[in-house]
């Protein structure tokens, strides 16, 4: 795999899409310091399309989605840089008035625990109710019919009656549905989905995601969907980032993430999933741990866990989002070169196997321990 | 496993109800049957998986294999001995060889003890003639055994991440040297790179000291890649029981088919074209389970008979797995695993 023309990911950032970040740093306030704990974060989401962020705990993916509709708590956050411009307007630079308009009109949101999103002292019709009026000029009555026709769109059985219920006596798969009625009912173009299933049965996510599909489909709306879980990503999305240590380091549509990965942190993740080891024989793992954003090594951030980094080149020099010929976006420097190829990735043999050698895991884990302080 | 396989557990007719609130005058008014008249057995030398949903009674079966709840009625045979009805200080001596790994790192251990004085705890309790020192040099000589340094018996847990912790309370289970381990959702709170070491070392280990285990998960994945045998649970009792392989490949109970289906296959291309069965409602209360099979109301298949009469668990297709389902067949799945071959 060779570049044609190595062009930044961030000159390509334009506004053709309907959400487009563009070069996003984040910091957080720790231990007397401003960190960064995402840098240099671009995506784009076409109208009407899915796009999923993929990373593991501390890779900044939550803390990208939230940033979205300003939701970082402002005394120890601050975007240091970047842009997010979301339908012809650049949202970092609305006022809180205004984005109270966006969150919940234009955008709506999901999280991972419907119960702690919802107000177990209203009824659920009620809170949906609420959200409607917020945003459109309508009459008590009219945003309670609305309430109740977004939870019948939702597949609420007897929606009615269901809407004067408080949250605390539905199931977790029907509060979910409820939390995703109150996110559509002003029919936003963008739906934010921060792991909508993580909490969920694995047959109430195939409904959850059935639903979202279909609401996507009937209503036109994009979905940016979080999540850490491969299988998800596989079912739903058009086109996947990966994040690592608070950066994307690849960027393409679904079925070249999972055909042809071209990071070895994407092949790596695609490795250690259960189902592509035979059962009984050793899951593949990405040896040592993500590192702290405090930590940061020089050079590409995935190198020190990385079985093709090169001393001297990855250790060095901080690639930069680099897009190859077949149009994937890759954070590789050896890719970008053509000295990889994702063949080569998915191919090779990946990390130690936990258990295996015991002694080198002994002092991977302790060596990683040491560096996180 | 061999037909001379020895059994270690054989649970028998187990039953387990909880409170779920009482009357003013403090008599149960509503209860729960989390677990119900279940039985099975589980080989020395093998891992059973016990897999299924939130409220399926997983957990409770699990507890009750320890001892750490009482069941209402049935047994639980551990090596020749029921548990239930051993007296306290049998029970203690009998339960060095059973332990339990746990979900959460975070709660089950203690933050103000260090790592050896944790792991070093199940050894001064069942062996008061240790000496500390000699308690010190086990410790140190079981960390390496997971993957941690001697050194990590003088840190504390808030020190550690979650996959360090996890392999913490795993040397504590190791210990006094089980037999039976139960594994309830131990990897459930790690991250995906991490609970594949997890995996590895707990299935190395099992391997290595020759323990029988019992793993419980609602991650259908993981709990097939190191079962040699799935017990599948719905609103409290044992649908379908079987060895691993049969069981993914083609089961025979609607409610695995539904969920072996449930679970996305991490491949765009297959994803797609896959069948999905769809379960529509919920799973029912389990203060009120149905009369008659407990899946029906949800079940595409269910004739009359489903609603009336409680299927029991049997071979019903003479093959070795057993199935509690009137209408039981082979229903063959698009295999979750080595889907990927072609895409690699």
């Amino acid at each position: 795999m060779t570049i044609t023309d190595p062009v930044i990911a961030s000159e390509r950032g334009s506004t053709d899409g309907l959400l487009s970040i563009r070069d996003l740093n984040i910091e957080f306030f720790a231990r007397g310091a401003w960190t960064r704990v995402v840098s240099d974060a671009s995506l784009t989401l076409k109208p009407g399309g899915s796009l999923a962020l993929v990373g593991e705990s501390g890779s900044g993916k939550t803390v990208t989605s939230l940033s979205i509709l300003q939701l970082l708590p402002k005394n120890i956050s601050r975007v240091s840089k970047g842009a997010i411009d979301f339908d012809g307007r650049n949202l970092l630079t609305l006022s809180e008035s205004q984005m109270r308009n966006v969150r919940g009109g234009e955008i709506g949101m999901i999280f991972q625990e419907p119960m702690t999103s919802l107000n177990p002292v209203f009824t659920v019709g009620d809170q949906i109710a609420e959200t409607v009026r917020q945003h459109r000029k309508v009459s008590r009555k009219e945003a309670w019919a609305r309430a109740v026709e977004v939870l019948e769109l939702v597949g609420i059985p007897a929606a009615a009656r269901r809407a004067k219920d408080y949250p605390h006596s539905f199931s977790g798969g029907m509060r979910q549905r409820a939390m995703i009625a109150m996110a559509i009912s002003c029919e936003p173009k963008l739906l934010l989905a921060d792991e909508p299933t993580t909490a969920l049965d694995v047959t109430v996510q195939a409904s959850v995601l059935q639903l979202l599909r279909q609401l996507q489909d009937e209503l036109g709306m994009a979905v940016l969907l979080v999540t850490h879980d491969l299988g998800v990503v596989a079912d739903f999305c058009d086109d996947v980032t990966v994040m690592y240590a608070g950066e994307p380091v690849e960027v393409a549509p679904v079925d070249d993430l999972f055909g042809r990965p071209s990071h070895p942190y994407s092949a790596g993740l695609l490795r250690s999933l259960p189902q592509r080891t035979p059962p009984g024989e050793e899951l593949t793992a990405i040896p040592g741990m993500v590192p702290q954003p405090d930590q940061l090594p020089p050079g590409c951030r995935f190198a020190p866990r990385c079985d093709f980094a090169l001393a001297g080149v990855c250790d060095v020099e901080h690639p930069e989002l680099v897009k190859l010929e077949n149009g994937q976006l890759t954070r590789c420097i050896r890719i970008a070169r053509g000295e990889l190829s994702s063949g080569e990735l998915v191919a090779a043999p990946l990390g130690t196997p936990a258990a295996h050698d015991l002694s080198t895991i002994a002092t991977d884990v302790a060596e990683q321990n040491g560096s996180d302080r | 496993m061999s037909d001379e396989a020895k059994v270690m557990l054989d649970i028998r007719n187990v039953t387990k109800t909880f409170v779920r609130n009482r009357t003013v005058l403090g008599r149960p008014n509503e209860t729960v049957k989390a677990v119900r008249n279940i039985s099975l057995t589980v080989n020395e030398g093998e891992t059973l998986g016990i897999v299924g949903e939130s409220g399926s009674g997983k957990s409770t079966l699990g507890r009750l294999i320890v001892r750490l709840d009482d069941a209402d009625s049935g047994e639980v045979i551990f090596e020749g001995d029921d548990l239930m009805t051993l007296s306290k200080s049998k029970l203690r001596a009998r339960r060095r060889y059973l332990q339990m790994i746990f979900q959460d790192p975070y709660a089950s251990l203690d933050p103000t003890k260090s790592v050896g004085t944790s792991i070093a705890e199940p050894l001064r309790i069942y062996d008061k003639s240790l000496s500390a020192a000699e308690c010190d040099r086990r410790v140190r000589e079981l960390l390496p055994r997971v993957g941690l340094r001697p050194e990590f018996a003088d840190r504390y847990p808030g020190e550690m991440s979650g996959g360090q912790r996890q392999r913490v309370a795993i040397a504590r289970a190791l210990a006094i040297e089980p037999r039976l381990i139960v594994a309830d959702e131990a990897v459930s709170a790690l991250d995906m790179s991490t609970q594949s070491e997890v995996i590895n070392l707990l299935a190395g280990l099992t391997r290595d000291f020759g323990l029988t285990s019992v793993f419980i998960s609602h991650n259908l994945s993981i709990v097939r890649h190191i079962s040699d045998r799935i017990a599948v649970m719905y609103l409290g009792q044992v649908v379908e029981l079987g060895p691993a392989d049969t069981v993914y490949a083609a089961p025979q109970h609607p409610y695995t088919e539904a969920l072996l289906s449930a679970i996305p296959i991490p491949d765009p291309v297959v994803q797609r074209e896959r069948a999905k069965v769809l379960l529509p409602g919920d799973t029912p209360d389990p203060a009120h389970p149905p009369k008659g099979c407990a899946f029906a109301s949800r079940c595409p298949y269910a004739q009359q008979i489903c609603l009336d009469e409680d299927p029991e668990l049997k071979d019903r297709l003479g093959d070795g797995t057993l199935s509690a389902c009137h209408f039981a067949k082979s229903r063959p799945m698009v295999e979750l695993e080595a889907t990927l071959e072609g895409a690699l």
